[in-house]
C-alpha cells in the first residue's frame, strides 16, 4: 500500500495537531481527570436510578409477576399480546393523546400570548404579573387537583358562580362526566403548566434583537405585521423545543389525574401513566392482585410511544436543518472523494 | 492542599450516597442501626407497620400498655396511608426490608412462597387456636396447609354492610326508629318524605364512587335475590356468576335512587370518607357501610345519635355476606432480628389486643372469643348482633383444594376486572347506559376465562367450585366438607 504526497500531508498534520495536544495536555490531562471525577457521581446515578430501572421494566414486561417473589413465570410477549387486547389499555391510550394534544395546544398557545403581552415595554407591574402566572408551576400538582377537584365538584364554586347567576338550572357534573371531566383535565393542565411555556416564549422573546424592530418601526409596520415578519418567524425554534417539552410532559400525565378523577368515570379520564400505576400498585383496579409484569409491558409500550412521537415531531420541525445537514454532508463526502 | 481537600470532599461525599444506598440486610437500614444503638441500653425496638385508619389510636394505647410491662421492647409503630400501602409494602418485600411485625397486605399463599412470613405455630398452639371464634383459621387467610401465619384481629363474621340511620335527621322530619326501612320501596317512600320535608334541601341517601364500596353493596344486596351466589361464584353450578338477577337490579336500584333525588347527587364524585362525614353532619338521613362504620362516627366524627339496621332489600327478604372473605391481622416478617421479642408481643397482643383494637374502640368484632372491655357507645352491640347473623360461612375452594389459590390469582390476572363495582360507579355516573349488558358482558369475558385457566391448571376443575351440600344462608361447617370428600 502506497501513501500518496497528499495523504502523507495530512497525516502529518493530524500527527502534529496530536502533539501539540500532548504538549499541552500536561494541565488539560489534569482538567480532564477532575472533569470525570466530577461527572462520576451523575453517571453513578444515572445507571443506577435510570438506566437499571428501565432495563429491568423491560425485563419485567416479559414475566407474569405481582412485583412480590423471584421471576420464575417467563411468560415471552404474554403480556403484551392481552395488552393489546384490552379495551380499558386503548381506551387510556386515547385518553392520553386527548390530554397531550390539549394540553399543548392551549398551554403553548395561550403562553405565547401571555408572553407578548408581558413582553410589552410599556406594561407596568410585569413582575408581578409573571409571579402570578408562574405560580401554578411551583405549586404541588396533586395539591392543585384536590382543590380543583373542590372547585369542579358538583356543590363547587364554578356549579355555584353559574347556579347563582341563572346560567344552568342543575349543578354541571364537570367530573363525574367522561368527557367533561377530560376537559377538566386538560383546562387544569393546560393552566398548570402556563408559567413555564410563558417562560421560555419570554426568553425567546428577548433574544429577539430590539433592532429589527425599531427598522420595522421605521418602514412603517404596525403590530400585526412585526407580529407576522419579525417575531413569529424569529420564535420558530422555540416554538419547537416548547412544544416537544409540552408533549412529553403531558405523556407523563399522573398526579393531576389521580388526585382530581382518579381516572373516573368507568377509566373515562385514565391516562396510560395512571393504568400503568393501578396495574402495579392498585389490586383494586388490576384485578384484585398487583401486576408488575403487566405494568412494566405498558411502560415499555409508552417508552416508544414517547420515542416516536418525538422522533416524528423532532424530524417534522427540524427537516429543514436535517435537509442541510445531509446536503452539507452529501457535499462534504463528495469534495473528499 | 486544596487538592487534597477536594479529593477528601469527594471521597466523603461517595461514602455518604454509597452507605445511603447500601442494603438494609447489610446494615445500612436505619431502624437496624437504631435496634443495635437501642441493644446497647438493653431495650430492643420493633418496627411494626399499619396499614388499617381505624386502627391507629387503638394501636397506640395497645402499644403504651405493652412499653409500660415490657420497659426493654419498644414499638416503633408507624401507619401506612391507605392509597399507598401495597406499594411500600412491595417494595419493602422487594428489598427485604420488611418491618418486624406487619398488618396484612398481600396474599398469604404469595408471601410464604418468597419466605417472607414466619409461622406462628409456635404462638399458636391447639389450646390458643381453640380461643379463637369458629371458622377464624381458614386456608390462605390466616392459614396455610394448616400452619399459621396470621395473628388474627377481627371474626370471620364481620365485614357486612349495613344501614346507618342518623337520628337527628330523622326526627327533624317527624320520623322515628320505626320508620326504618326494610324494603326498597319503603326506603324510597321514606326517602321521599326526607327530601320533600327538608324543602329538597336533603338527600336522604349518602352514597360514594368508590369501586370497592359500590361492589360490595350490589353483590350483598343481590344475594336477597339471587342468593346462590354470594361474591364471585355460584357455589351450586361450580362457576363464575358475574351478572345475576339480583346483582343487576341492586345496581338499577341504587340508579332510581339517584334519580328519585333520594342519593346524594355528591355521591358519584366523593369518596366513603366524604360521604360518611355528610350523613355524620346531618347532610343525609341514611349511609350504607360496614361495622367498622360505628367507631368512626363516634371517635371521629364525635357523633351519637344513629342506629344501625339492616339495608333494605327489594322484598325485605334477607340478604348475607360470606363471612372470612378477607382475613385482617398482623403477621411477622421472616427476616425478623428479634423473633423472642416479637413473641413477647404477641403473647402480650393476646390478652390484650382484641379487647383494646376492637371491642374498647368499638372498631368491630374481635376474632377472639370472650373478649372483655367495654365498648365506647351503645349501638356496638347492635352492630356485632348484625355481623353475626349476616356474615354467613359460605363453601371455600381452598379448603379443600390449595391448588385453587394460585388458579384463582391467575383468573383475576387474566380477567383483568375485580369486581363490577366499577361499571356500577359509571352506571351511576352516567358513562354505562345499560348495566345488565355491561354486567353480562363481564359475566362471558369470566366464563371464557375460567375456562380457558382451568386448561393451564390440571389440578383444578369446576367440581372445586361445586358444592352441591350447601345451602344459601346455612353456614357452610368443616362438617360439610368433610361429608364432601
Amino acid at each position: 500500500m502506497s501513501i500518496n504526497p497528499k495523504q502523507s500531508d495530512a497525516f502529518k498534520e493530524i500527527s502534529d495537531k496530536k502533539a501539540s495536544k500532548v504538549k499541552m495536555s500536561g494541565r488539560a490531562k489534569k482538567r480532564a481527570i477532575w472533569a470525570y471525577i466530577f461527572l462520576l457521581p451523575q453517571v453513578v446515578f444515572f445507571f443506577v436510578l435510570s438506566a437499571y430501572p428501565i432495563i429491568m421494566s423491560y425485563v419485567y414486561s416479559f414475566y407474569n409477576w405481582s412485583g412480590i417473589g423471584p421471576l420464575n413465570d417467563f411468560i415471552g410477549f404474554g403480556n403484551y399480546k392481552q395488552l393489546l387486547s384490552h379495551p380499558r389499555f386503548w381506551q387510556a391510550f386515547e385518553n392520553s393523546v386527548y390530554y397531550i394534544i390539549g394540553t399543548t395546544s392551549i398551554g403553548v398557545g395561550v403562553a405565547l400570548i401571555l408572553a407578548i403581552v408581558l413582553n410589552d415595554a410599556r406594561l407596568k407591574g410585569k413582575g408581578i404579573y409573571r409571579t402570578i402566572y408562574f405560580l401554578p408551576v411551583v405549586t404541588t400538582t396533586a395539591i392543585v387537583g384536590i382543590i380543583m377537584n373542590s372547585i369542579f365538584g358538583i356543590n363547587g364554586l364554578v356549579n355555584e358562580i353559574l347556579t347563582t347567576f341563572n346560567l344552568t338550572n342543575a349543578p354541571i357534573p364537570w367530573l363525574t362526566d367522561g368527557a367533561l371531566a377530560l376537559l377538566v383535565l386538560i383546562i387544569v393542565g393546560a393552566w398548570k403548566g402556563l408559567g413555564v411555556n410563558m417562560v421560555y416564549w419570554l426568553a425567546g422573546l428577548q433574544s429577539i434583537p430590539n433592532e429589527l424592530y425599531e427598522s420595522a418601526q421605521l418602514d412603517g409596520a404596525g403590530f400585526w405585521q412585526t407580529l407576522r415578519h419579525i417575531t413569529l418567524p424569529l420564535l420558530k425554534p422555540m416554538l419547537a423545543v416548547i412544544v416537544l417539552l409540552s408533549l412529553v410532559t403531558g405523556i407523563n400525565a399522573f398526579d393531576l389525574v389521580k388526585t382530581l378523577t382518579n381516572g373516573g368515570p368507568y377509566y373515562q379520564t385514565e391516562t396510560l401513566d395512571l393504568f400503568i400505576y393501578n396495574y402495579a400498585f392498585s389490586s383494586e383496579h388490576a384485578g384484585g392482585n398487583t401486576r408488575m409484569g403487566y405494568a412494566s409491558a405498558t411502560g415499555v409500550l409508552l417508552g416508544i410511544f414517547t420515542f416516536v412521537i418525538s422522533l416524528i415531531y423532532g424530524m417534522l420541525s427540524f427537516r429543514k436543518e436535517i435537509k442541510t445537514f445531509l446536503e452539507n454532508r452529501k457535499r462534504k463526502r463528495g469534495e473528499e472523494s | 492542599m486544596k487538592k487534597t481537600l477536594w479529593l477528601l470532599t469527594i471521597i466523603l461525599t461517595f461514602g455518604l450516597v454509597i452507605s445511603a444506598c447500601a442494603n438494609p440486610e447489610d446494615g445500612g437500614d436505619s431502624s437496624v442501626d437504631g435496634d443495635e444503638a437501642s441493644e446497647e441500653d438493653g431495650v430492643v425496638t420493633l418496627d411494626l407497620w399499619n396499614r388499617y385508619p381505624e386502627l391507629r389510636a387503638p394501636f397506640d394505647r395497645l402499644i403504651e400498655g405493652f412499653e409500660e410491662e415490657h420497659p426493654d421492647i419498644k414499638i416503633n409503630k408507624q401507619d401506612l396511608p391507605l392509597e399507598s400501602h401495597e406499594a411500600q409494602f412491595q417494595t419493602a418485600l422487594s428489598d427485604n426490608s420488611l418491618p418486624d411485625l406487619f398488618t396484612t397486605a398481600a396474599d398469604l399463599q404469595e408471601l410464604v412462597e418468597v419466605d417472607a412470613v414466619k409461622d406462628l405455630d409456635e404462638v399458636f398452639t391447639d389450646e390458643v387456636r381453640g380461643e379463637f371464634v369458629e371458622g377464624t383459621w381458614w386456608e390462605n387467610g390466616t392459614t396455610l396447609d394448616g400452619t399459621a401465619y396470621v395473628f388474627p384481629f377481627v371474626s370471620p363474621k364481620s365485614g357486612a354492610m349495613v344501614m346507618y340511620y342518623n337520628l337527628d335527621v330523622l326526627e327533624q322530619y317527624g320520623l322515628s326508629e320505626d320508620d326504618i326501612p326494610q324494603t326498597w320501596e319503603e326506603f324510597i317512600e321514606v326517602g321521599n318524605t326526607i327530601y320533600e320535608e327538608s324543602g329538597e334541601s336533603i338527600y336522604p341517601l349518602a352514597w360514594n364512587n368508590e369501586a370497592w364500596s359500590n361492589d360490595s353493596l350490589v353483590n350483598m344486596m343481590g344475594t336477597a335475590i339471587s342468593p346462590n351466589t354470594p361474591w364471585r361464584f355460584d357455589y351450586t353450578e361450580g362457576q363464575p356468576s358475574i351478572s345475576t338477577e339480583g346483582k343487576v337490579e341492586s345496581a338499577e336500584y341504587l340508579k332510581q335512587l339517584q334519580q328519585e333525588n333520594i342519593m346524594d347527587p355528591t355521591s358519584t364524585e366523593v369518596s366513603t370518607i366524604d360521604a360518611e362525614a355528610n350523613f355524620a353532619a346531618g347532610n343525609n338521613a341514611f349511609w350504607f357501610s360496614g361495622n367498622w362504620t360505628g367507631t368512626q362516627l363516634y371517635n371521629d366524627h364525635g357523633f351519637e345519635n344513629w342506629g344501625v339496621a339492616e339495608l333494605p332489600t327489594k322484598d325485605g327478604e334477607p340478604y348475607y355476606y360470606p363471612a372470612a372473605r378477607q382475613a385482617d391481622g398482623l403477621q411477622v416478617s421472616n427476616n425478623t432480628e428479634h423473633w423472642e421479642e416479637v413473641k413477647v408481643f404477641l403473647e402480650y397482643a393476646l390478652d390484650n389486643l382484641h379487647e383494646e383494637l376492637y371491642v374498647k374502640s368499638g372498631t368491630g368484632v374481635p376474632a377472639k372469643k370472650d373478649v372483655g372491655g367495654e365498648p365506647p357507645y351503645d349501638q356496638y352491640n347492635d352492630i356485632v348482633a348484625l355481623m353475626e347473623e349476616l356474615a354467613i360461612p359460605v363453601p371455600k375452594p381452598a379448603q379443600d383444594n390449595l391448588n385453587t389459590v394460585e388458579f384463582e390469582r391467575s383468573y383475576n390476572d387474566s380477567l383483568g376486572f375485580a369486581g363490577i363495582g366499577d361499571p356500577v360507579v359509571g352506571y351511576l355516573a352516567g358513562a354505562v347506559d345499560d348495566i345488565e349488558a355491561e354486567i353480562e358482558e363481564l359475566d362471558e369475558q369470566a366464563q371464557g376465562t375460567f375456562e380457558t385457566t382451568l386448561e393451564e391448571y390440571p389440578d383444578v376443575s369446576s367440581d372445586d367450585y361445586k358444592f352441591p351440600n350447601w345451602e344459601p344462608f346455612t353456614p357452610y361447617t368443616l362438617d360439610d366438607y368433610e361429608e364432601l370428600d
